[in-house]
């Protein structure tokens, strides 16, 4: 029987692994697999997009970093939005909404051709963030979308909600209601 | 379709449970641990690995998501209710491969597998009270209860002291308090909600925190809680009660437990002429064999809808409309709890205060309505409860925020407002038109009928609905929160709020004193047959506004107790 959807290849992969290494996988592994990562022989991690073609991949990474920028801690291009977009296109969404973000992603390149005469990624920042402003007071609907899986995919990433945000994997003890000095370092917590 | 037809005639075991959810897990302990045999028949596959345990969010499959073509295409159903998820999803069955018939819309949340609903149920444990067991005495709405709260109370006290039950004594008479471990704190937002409650309706109406089985500090060779608030995972520390933490290794423990996954229960083998259940017969879920096995004493824990099932299926000629059915009422006034109904609201104040952990639990909001001696409301009659929580917006708040940039950033650092949230958790009545039956002709994979199933709120639950609308308002409200917003998700023949998304579903074998009118004695013992017990959902006479499971535990506690004695007395 094929299997019906690619997570389910990634399954199958996983469990051979799982087998192969006595059924030890660290979780930074399985996080590896489930999101598409390829490991290479130096063991540096190649992504390479499977949904974004192109100048799609850094016209959309270049508008997430925009959008979360790297301040005192990184943004969202270093936190790998663009690539978590990248998997949920090819694995989570369906055909239409695919086809409707990458068509959204076009528009943000074609509206700099038409405007300036260059590659969004080739604008000056101010112009670009002029761009996204736009789009933002017009409610452009691919906006909306946009900021969406940004902000998702940030806050969700390791960088955001370690870094940015905080986390505890295993917090151990609970206190509902004590001063925000003493809530961990006072930051929103990733849940 | 069963040409070979194993009988396993060399091992007769003492006992038999059919299911290892959180009755039938809980009558294998009862039963090793007094010395006997026992096989527990799990139609599932085993639980050898908690792949999402410990998890982050950055390492969850879709960081948490199913992808709606995955869940349109295999969870058609279990995608309708809210634990589903990709932190989940292996725990819920496969729909397309085991379907049922939805008459009118009813949800079936199911699990598949060792330790059943158990692993992925939502903990909470109140009493079911001295009210609760005479109302159907009191108003007539349905045949009267065999037991009494104080014939089950004692094994309130013996369940919660196993499971390890956390929450707060308050003395209530409608939700009697329990053998308590230490109760877990509120969220700064639930204290204004209960501040508010109190002062409007002193002495009528209140606040407490979720009575759940999560352990506050070790019990019984478990560790506590480490506030991971990951429990539908599973639960590498076994902090909270389910079968595969706790039940089913001390069962194991005894060395008296054979515990036999995919095992799909086809019927219960009935011997007319020694007037006994003799023994089970099993489809094997992978291999389709047909195997038989034999025991001395039945328990059928194989959870309301799929006990109901497998006692359709067995029929004799003496049960010609299935297993110990002489009365007639086997499928009939199947019960949920009608919820998705609530509101949710901001509040101010407390910005300066913060949490630490992430708390397994919520708040809850004993019955206040309909009351014995109390004032009755005019055009429903039994309550309801709610249920809720605190919150504090995080980070995904930004998605519905203006601008974007490191100012948008910035302010996302901070924790956004505090809000709360109530829902309402609503008894429904038994009415003998809400029932399921076996159909004639189709069969599942298995060869076993596939079950009908026809249920639908009625006026009661429509009054209560609106009534419980009215008071959520008026609760955030006086709390002083804004934004509030009020949902009723119920749509007239459609999905957002039908039977079964409760996951409370009961009473399709009801206890009762009358034979002519109960499947079950006052022990879940069959009327019609002495060695069958039943004592998951099914034997409920009517639901009560709260959460079963702890009710559930109780009563099968007892009744085993009573088996084993008549058994060794030699009555059965």
């Amino acid at each position: 029987m094929e299997p019906t959807h690619p997570s389910i290849n990634r399954r199958a992969a996983l469990k051979r692994l799982a087998l192969l290494t006595g059924g030890a996988l660290s979780a930074s592994t399985v996080a590896a697999i489930m999101s598409g990562c390829q490991p290479r022989a130096d063991g540096a991690a190649a992504w390479q997009p499977r949904v974004l073609q192109g100048d799609q991949v850094e016209t959309l990474a270049t508008a997430a970093d925009l959008i979360i920028p790297p301040t005192d801690t990184p943004g969202a291009r270093a936190a790998g939005v663009h690539e978590y977009i990248d998997m949920m296109l090819a694995d989570f969404h369906d055909a239409t909404y695919r086809a409707e973000f990458i068509a959204g992603v076009d528009g943000i390149e074609a509206t700099a051709q038409a405007t300036h005469g260059v590659a969004f990624t080739a604008l000056e920042e101010a112009d670009q963030v002029a761009l996204l402003s736009a789009m933002e007071s017009a409610e452009d609907a691919f906006w909306a979308m946009l900021k969406g899986q940004v902000i998702v995919g940030y806050y969700t990433s390791e960088l955001g909600a370690t870094q940015e945000l905080q986390h505890r994997r295993v917090p151990g003890q609970f206190m509902g209601c004590i001063p925000i000095a003493d809530a961990g370092n006072g930051r929103t917590w990733a849940e | 379709m069963y040409d070979n037809i194993t009988i396993q005639t060399t091992s007769e075991y003492d006992a038999i449970v059919i299911g290892s959810g959180i009755s039938g897990g809980y009558a294998a302990k009862e039963l090793t641990q007094k010395g006997l045999q026992t096989l527990v028949l799990e139609r599932g596959r085993p639980v050898e690995t908690l792949p999402t345990d410990g998890m982050a969010p950055w390492e969850l499959p879709f960081r948490g998501g199913v992808p709606a073509e995955v869940a349109a295409a295999e969870h058609a159903v279990q995608r309708r209710t809210y634990a589903f998820n990709s932190q989940t999803q292996h725990f819920f069955i496969n729909d397309r491969e085991n379907p049922y018939i939805e008459e009118k819309p009813f949800t079936w949340i199911r699990g598949n597998h060792v330790g059943g609903r158990s692993i992925m149920w939502g903990r909470q444990c109140y009493r079911w009270s001295k009210m609760d067991f005479e109302a159907n005495a009191r108003d007539g709405a349905a045949i009267p209860w065999p037991i009494s709260y104080e014939e089950i109370e004692p094994w309130y006290t013996y369940a919660e002291r196993y499971a390890g039950i956390s929450g707060r004594a308050e003395g209530l008479p409608q939700v009697p308090d329990g053998d308590f471990l230490p109760p877990m704190d509120f969220y700064c937002s639930e204290l204004m909600l209960k501040e508010g409650v109190e002062k409007a309706w002193p002495g009528e109406r209140m606040v407490t925190i979720g009575r759940v089985a999560n352990l506050t500090r070790g019990l019984n060779g478990r560790v506590q809680c480490q506030h991971r608030n990951q429990c539908y995972r599973g639960c590498s520390y076994k902090a909270y009660y389910s079968s595969l933490n706790a039940s089913l290794p001390d069962a194991m423990a005894t060395g008296n437990l054979t515990l036999r996954p995919h095992s799909n229960v086809h019927s219960i083998i009935y011997d007319e002429t020694l007037d006994r259940a003799v023994g089970v017969r099993v489809v094997d879920y992978v291999t389709k064999e047909m195997i038989e096995f034999r025991a001395k004493l039945i328990f059928l824990c194989a959870s309301t809808l799929g006990s109901t099932q497998i006692l359709l299926n067995s029929k004799t000629p003496r049960f010609s409309e299935g297993l110990a059915n002489s009365s007639g009422v086997l499928g009939h006034y199947l019960m949920d709890h009608h919820y998705q109904i609530g509101a949710v609201g901001m509040l101010d104040g407390h910005e300066d205060k913060y949490y630490y952990g992430r708390r397994p639990n919520g708040i809850y909001i004993p019955r206040f309505q309909n009351l014995p001696g109390g004032r009755q409301e005019q055009d429903y009659i039994r309550g309801y409860g709610f249920q809720g929580g605190g919150s504090r917006a995080g980070g995904a708040r930004g998605t519905s925020m203006s601008g974007f940039g490191a100012e948008l950033k910035n302010s996302l650092r901070t924790p956004g407002p505090w809000s709360v949230s109530v829902i309402a958790f609503g008894e429904t009545l038994p009415y003998r038109d809400n029932r399921v039956s076996l159909d004639p002709e189709q069969t599942d994979d298995w060869g076993i009928p596939l079950l009908r199933i026809s249920c639908e709120w009625k006026e009661n639950e429509f009054a209560m609905r609106r009534d419980m609308e009215r008071t959520s308002l008026e609760m955030l409200e006086a709390a002083g929160a804004y934004n509030i917003q009020l949902y009723n998700n119920y749509t007239e023949d459609g999905y957002g709020g039908e039977p079964g998304l409760g996951i409370h579903e009961m009473g399709t074998a009801r206890m009762g004193d009358d034979p002519r009118e109960s499947v079950l004695n006052k022990h879940n013992q069959a009327h019609d047959v002495p060695n069958l017990f039943v004592t998951d959902g099914s034997c409920m006479t009517s639901s009560a506004c709260q959460n079963p499971s702890i009710t559930y535990m109780a009563l099968t506690a007892r009744a085993v107790d009573y088996a084993v004695r008549q058994m060794t007395n030699g009555e059965i």
